[in-house]
């Protein structure tokens, strides 16, 4: 199976001259480009085509069915053309999104269309933002910081530009507050573009994410939320000493996705689950979740589940106060068994929600 | 989940641990039954709150169904929350809801304190 790249960024960021070089860049594999836009810079080097955004939800169909049907249709035509050799062969499709574009419903687009799943394994997606801009555009502008949350890679483009000696810092923990653990790395003029951004898997770069993260935080800290000026955004992560019951975890975020999903921007991180022996690495982008990887042992010796949550407009205490009230469910499990098991009996007489439920009179033709 | 949705991706949940060899419950493999037993006594410890129940219907999908007796099938975990806003007509469930929180909570303390 082939494989995608989402690239992302906002307005101005440099992802079409970044793209441009990495095409031009030697040993990268022969690629298709799909974009969301007209950029002002040109694509050289490759079967370029273009798409204006345009949704479709299958009819009687919930959030999980919207598919980017234009991408969709793109992709096909690419593929044909490529089939009856009108187009070069390639194996990497990079998809360029528009500035203003959210990411999500392109990531979905990839679980949700049959023509993309069965074709395309997406690897990454990858988010540019300019270096001397970045900090500002992420406070105003929602889309910007809902890129970088998705994102599993963040390049800082335009660094020639900034001063000699201006720290870069402040735009990096910025970075991180958004999306805590994100692997960051910077595009310098003259020096190839690093490949394995690209190309890695999500998979990997969440395991080494979240390697990263645990390294770097306290297991004993109390929840630290973050909070991005102006864009509801938020990041926070939960810390749990007692095992997660994975049935319970699933009950619990399954319904939290389809609640909130287009709130729950991305859940990550590492988990010790009840029914496994090594910790397990968990992420989820909205809606999309990746088959969960199991490792053999933990990065460090604090063996505690740390989730890490980039939400919009949700409440942090009501996220780990609900979370943790499901997987309490378990422990007393077995005392409800009975009860749990099987119907409840609910008829005439009984109330429901303290409201009397009634069995319905047989019609008068009836008796 | 709609009926397409729900059919197409009827196969392998992320949910899932029966089949996979690292999850194991007391030393021995998941069974992919007594995976669904348990999921439907959660799922019913949870729900019991909003007056709506979930069965296993016959080892392929679970029937959720509400006290009026309306019922629909879905076929996988993430389905059932789609029947659970059609079966409760107009009123939402929802995980961060306090009062079902406080009732998840008010379950398990009342259990340990009986134990």
């Amino acid at each position: 199976m082939r494989e995608a790249t989402i690239l992302t960024g906002f307005l101005g960021s440099g992802k079409t001259t970044l793209l441009n070089r990495l095409l031009t860049q030697q040993g990268f594999p022969p690629s298709a480009v799909l974009v969301n836009e007209f950029g002002e810079v040109g694509i050289d080097n490759a079967l370029l085509r273009f798409s204006t955004e345009r949704v479709a939800v299958l009819a009687n169909g919930c959030i999980c069915c919207a598919v980017r049907e234009d991408v969709e249709e793109a992709v096909r035509l690419l593929v044909e053309q490529e089939t009856s050799g009108e187009a070069p062969p390639f194996e990497h499709l990079f998809i360029e999104t528009s500035g203003l574009a959210d990411p999500a419903r392109l990531i979905q687009t990839f679980s949700a269309s049959p023509v993309l799943r069965s074709r395309f394994k997406l690897r990454s997606v990858v988010a540019t933002v300019d270096a001397t801009l970045g900090a500002a555009t992420l406070n105003r502008f929602a889309e910007a910081a809902r890129q970088v949350a998705l994102a599993d890679t963040v390049i800082l483009t335009k660094t020639d530009l900034l001063d000699a000696g201006t720290s870069m810092d402040p735009l990096l923990h910025q970075i991180q507050a958004v999306n805590p653990g994100v692997r960051t790395t910077m595009a310098q003029h003259h020096v190839p573009v690093d490949m394995q951004h690209f190309l890695n898997e999500s998979g990997t770069a969440t395991r080494d994410t979240a390697f990263r993260f645990l390294r770097g935080s306290s297991a004993q800290g109390r929840m630290k939320v973050t909070h991005l000026l102006d864009t509801g955004i938020s990041s926070f992560c939960l810390t749990l000493s007692e095992a997660i019951d994975w049935t319970a975890f699933g009950i619990w975020l399954t319904w939290l996705l389809h609640r909130h999903g287009s709130s729950v921007l991305r859940v990550k991180g590492l988990l010790k689950v009840a029914q496994c022996d090594g910790p397990v690495v968990f992420h989820a982008v909205q809606h999309m979740v990746y088959p969960p990887e199991h490792l053999d042992r933990w990065p460090t010796e604090d063996e505690t589940s740390r989730l890490v949550f980039i939400v919009k407009d949700l409440d942090s205490a009501l996220v780990e106060r609900s979370l943790r009230a499901f997987n309490s469910l378990t422990t007393v499990e077995a005392s409800y068994a009975r009860e749990w098991s099987r119907h409840k009996d609910i008829g005439a007489g009984s109330t429901v929600r303290g409201r009397p439920v009634r069995r319905p009179s047989t019609p008068r033709w009836m008796r | 989940m709609c009926g397409l949705c729900a059919a197409l991706n009827a196969g392998r949940a992320w949910t899932d641990a029966a089949g996979r060899p690292q999850f194991s419950r007391a030393g021995s493999p998941i069974r992919a039954s007594d995976e669904r037993d348990r999921l439907v006594r959660l799922a019913n410890g949870v729900l019991q709150h909003y007056g709506l129940t979930v069965s296993d219907w016959g080892g392929g999908s679970y029937m959720v169904a509400n006290p009026a007796g309306q019922n629909e099938n879905v076929y996988a975990l993430a389905g059932i929350w789609e029947s659970v806003d059609a079966l409760l007509n107009g009123q939402t469930a929802d995980p961060l809801d306090e009062a079902l929180i406080e009732s998840l909570e008010g379950l398990v303390s009342a259990r340990r304190t009986d134990a």
